[in-house]
């Protein structure tokens, strides 16, 4: 199971990502050699962002993304 | 003032920003709720006697597709095919995504074709576009009475090299429009003209499919609203966010489009933050899917394949919440495949079976994220603990996520 998470995390992502839902305070991001994410200073952790979904919830940003849209 | 809802499989939510010069995108108002204690209709309609607060319009998006995955679909859809290529329908019902061919996927892609409801009709247009064997519109006459026999009134066009030339496809679109048929044509994506026609006929036939299903849930909401708002004033995105009303063409798009969304505005947060525009990678770990998020526009992926629809670079974990774990023989815990989040984890008081999200919700604060209430919340425990003493009897040591997710992410 972890292998096929690792293809997956390899095939897709490069360099620092952004965290975004309810439960990214509970994942962490991990550099490894399978991961094929770039470490950070911080040990294996790797650098990321995270934006906060009970401040930006999916509703709130479908009715900004509509607002900006013309509706 | 404007009403933001969207429909999760268990979950739904709403928001209402401001829609005025003054405080345009302030959020006023957020509410959420678990929809089998809920209903959407009854939770709507309530909340608008009570929220100080009156949108004029509304923007809806839903992941109800997911909740389908697990059903055969299908079963009131006809396909009018060129004949020599019947079985094309059901290898056009395989999941085509060999790129990213998720234990999701794999098991959650029943067949969206059944073989009494396919009609073979001796036409073809050459590789070249030119014809070369004529339609007989006759033939579609003789399939309209079977048609009427078994009562369906949806019907899919697959004519082989159609999107060379349409002809045919236009001729019998014409003579069944006129006799009260619903029609869906495989779409054509301009960003990939070489898809192969498999996969657009997948499209269209699952376009057909959830497209009653649809409007069944339009309904609802237009029902659920009604006191404060027309039905004219609600509004959906398709995958190029693209607002639309619900017309049949855009409505499987739509069912996709919350992650071109969430990447847009995600992408605006973090260049306002960062001041600067470089493209960044998202990884959206929500209650009820697990997904990450490029700028590369990529064909649409679904529990059934790839879809012939273009949209904002989205994949899903191969994990997923709603993954079901269990005990392997060496006494780690595994995954067999994504269950649908009906009926949900333990945790939520109405599932039996563990999922990864039961797992979560032990470290996490859900109970004040989905408002469960204490009675219920205590059960689910109960009921969570005796499995783990179960479980725990087979082998003296659990690592829970060791076994899952410590290549790429660790549990706090």
């Amino acid at each position: 199971m972890s292998e096929l998470l690792s293809a997956e995390i390899q095939n897709c992502i490069e360099g620092p990502v952004v965290k975004y839902g309810y439960l990214s305070e509970q994942i962490d991001v991990v550099a490894t050699p399978q991961s094929g994410l770039t470490s950070s200073t911080t040990g294996n952790r790797v650098m990321t962002d995270t934006i906060s979904e009970a401040q930006n919830p999916k509703s709130f940003l479908l009715a900004i993304e509509a607002l900006e849209r013309g509706l | 003032m404007i009403l933001g809802l969207f429909v999760g499989e268990s979950f739904a939510e709403l928001s209402v920003a401001e829609s005025t010069p003054s405080s345009r995108g302030t959020l006023r108002e957020h509410q959420r709720w678990y929809l089998p204690k809920h209903g959407l209709k009854a939770y709507l309609q309530n909340w608008l006697t009570k929220t100080p607060h009156k949108p004029e319009r509304v923007i809806v998006s839903s992941r109800f597709l997911y909740k389908l995955a697990g059903h055969r679909l299908g079963g009131s859809v006809a396909q009018i095919v060129t004949s020599g290529f019947e079985n094309w329908s059901h290898f056009a019902s395989l999941p085509a995504n060999t790129r990213s061919t998720s234990l999701r996927q794999l098991n959650r892609c029943p067949s969206l074709s059944s073989q009494d409801l396919i009609f073979a009709v001796h036409e073809r247009i050459l590789s070249d576009g030119s014809i070369g064997k004529p339609l007989d519109l006759s033939e579609i006459g003789a399939i309209h009475e079977k048609l009427q026999v078994l009562g369906l009134k949806k019907v899919c066009l697959h004519f082989h090299n159609s999107n060379l030339n349409s002809i045919h496809q236009q001729q019998t679109r014409d003579f069944l429009v006129t006799l009260g048929y619903e029609i869906f044509e495989p779409p054509v994506v301009d960003a990939f003209p070489s898809l192969e026609p498999f996969t657009r006929w997948k499209t269209n036939t699952l376009s057909a499919a959830v497209s009653g299903t649809f409007e069944e849930s339009m309904k609802e909401i237009f029902e659920g609203l009604s006191a404060q708002i027309k039905e004219e004033q609600i509004f959906f995105f398709d995958g190029d966010l693209r607002l639309h009303q619900g017309e049949p063409l855009y409505r499987l798009s739509s069912l996709f489009a919350l992650e071109a969304c969430l990447y847009s505005q995600l992408s605006k947060i973090m260049n306002t933050k960062m001041k600067s525009e470089k493209p960044l990678t998202f990884l959206h770990f929500g209650i009820e899917h697990f997904s990450y998020l490029t700028d590369e526009k990529t064909l649409t992926e679904s529990p059934w394949g790839t879809l012939a629809l273009g949209t904002q670079g989205c994949r899903d974990f191969s994990i997923q919440p709603s993954s079901l774990l269990d005990l392997h023989d060496d006494g780690s815990l595994v995954t067999k495949g994504n269950l649908s989040y009906e009926p949900g984890p333990i945790h939520l008081g109405r599932g039996h079976k563990p999922l990864v999200a039961d797992l979560l919700i032990q470290e996490t604060k859900w109970p004040e994220i989905i408002d469960l209430d204490e009675k219920q919340a205590r059960t689910s425990l109960d009921r969570w603990v005796l499995l783990m003493q179960t479980w725990q009897r087979s082998v003296k040591k659990l690592r829970f996520l060791a076994n899952l997710l410590s290549v790429c992410f660790e549990i706090k």
